[in-house]
């Protein structure tokens, strides 16, 4: 399913009667709304040159995440279905075997699909590179060439 | 690995509010080198999100007025001197201490302080940094 995230103005942010998927008044700069064509919602977030990740879990459920905060919501709803307040900047979503992982500066957090509770919390030595899923184990890079195994 | 002994002999450390040996100890902290690069928006290979953060660091510290690492480490001793503590997490490899620090009213920047193997009285390292600018 096609979804896009179109930068708006504060104004039209404020404007804009339709549901929010979270907003920082005290800090947000950047403005947006995201849409399937059908539903649409607003996202307020800091970061100028930082752009939001959203990932679909599954054909009802999806995902996104920008700075300090995470979201998985029902994209025909709008209800928000599990909210993370991060400790580490947010970088990527993936899913891999029945789990979601959250991917941050300094820790991984894999929250289970079926229940979205959180199943482990991965601390990594130092900053996200990259991440690879090979047989059932997590093989994570960091900066300073340093790789983290996670079965 | 950066946040261990190894890497300590590389980093900057500077000793905050020093009034006798053992504050000194407890006062201290250090920072590698490479931090600074991520933190002051000169980080230019590795993975996009790196790249993205670390320019977006350097514009967010900017507006807050710093400029210089010597002006970042002031800020790092501030936090650790008497910033707010938000956050306590302990994970196989020691103990971060989140502490906020506010920069005028301009803005607030939390501040990672690890300490290696949750040794509460070593020297902690900075980890990492988030600035919030107010509006």
């Amino acid at each position: 399913m096609e979804i896009s995230i179109n930068e708006i103005s504060e104004s039209e942010f404020k404007k804009l009667e339709i549901p929010v998927l979270f907003e920082d008044e005290s800090i947000d700069r950047i403005f947006g709304v995201i849409s399937d064509g059908k539903n649409e919602y607003k996202l307020g977030w800091q970061s100028e040159n930082i752009k939001p990740v959203v990932k679909w879990i599954n054909t009802i459920l999806c995902s996104i995440g920008v700075d300090l905060v995470f979201v998985i919501f029902e994209f025909n709803t709008g209800r928000i279905l599990y909210k993370l307040s991060l400790d580490y900047y947010f970088y990527d979503t993936r899913i891999y075997n029945g789990a979601i992982y959250v991917i941050t500066q300094l820790e991984i957090i894999k929250i289970s699909i079926t229940d979205l509770t959180i199943a482990e919390t991965y601390s990594l030595p130092d900053y996200f590179e990259s991440i690879e899923f090979k047989q059932g184990i997590l093989i994570v890079r960091c900066i300073g060439n340093e790789v983290v195994n996670i079965e | 690995m950066p946040f261990g002994p190894e890497a300590a002999k590389g980093e900057r450390v500077v000793k905050v509010g020093v009034v006798t040996a053992e504050d000194a100890a407890k006062g201290g902290f250090s920072v590698n080198p490479s931090k600074f690069d991520y933190f002051f928006g000169r980080v230019v290979r590795g993975s996009e999100h790196n790249i993205a953060r670390s320019a977006q660091n350097l514009k967010d510290l900017t507006t807050l007025g710093i400029k210089s690492e010597s002006q970042l480490m002031n800020v790092f001793g501030q936090a650790l001197e008497s910033g707010t503590v938000i956050s306590t997490k302990t994970s196989q490899y020691g103990t971060t201490v989140m502490r906020s620090i506010n920069i005028g009213n301009r803005g607030s920047i939390n501040v990672g302080f690890f300490y290696y193997g949750g040794n509460m009285s070593a020297t902690p390292s900075v980890s990492t940094m988030i600035p919030k600018i107010f509006k």
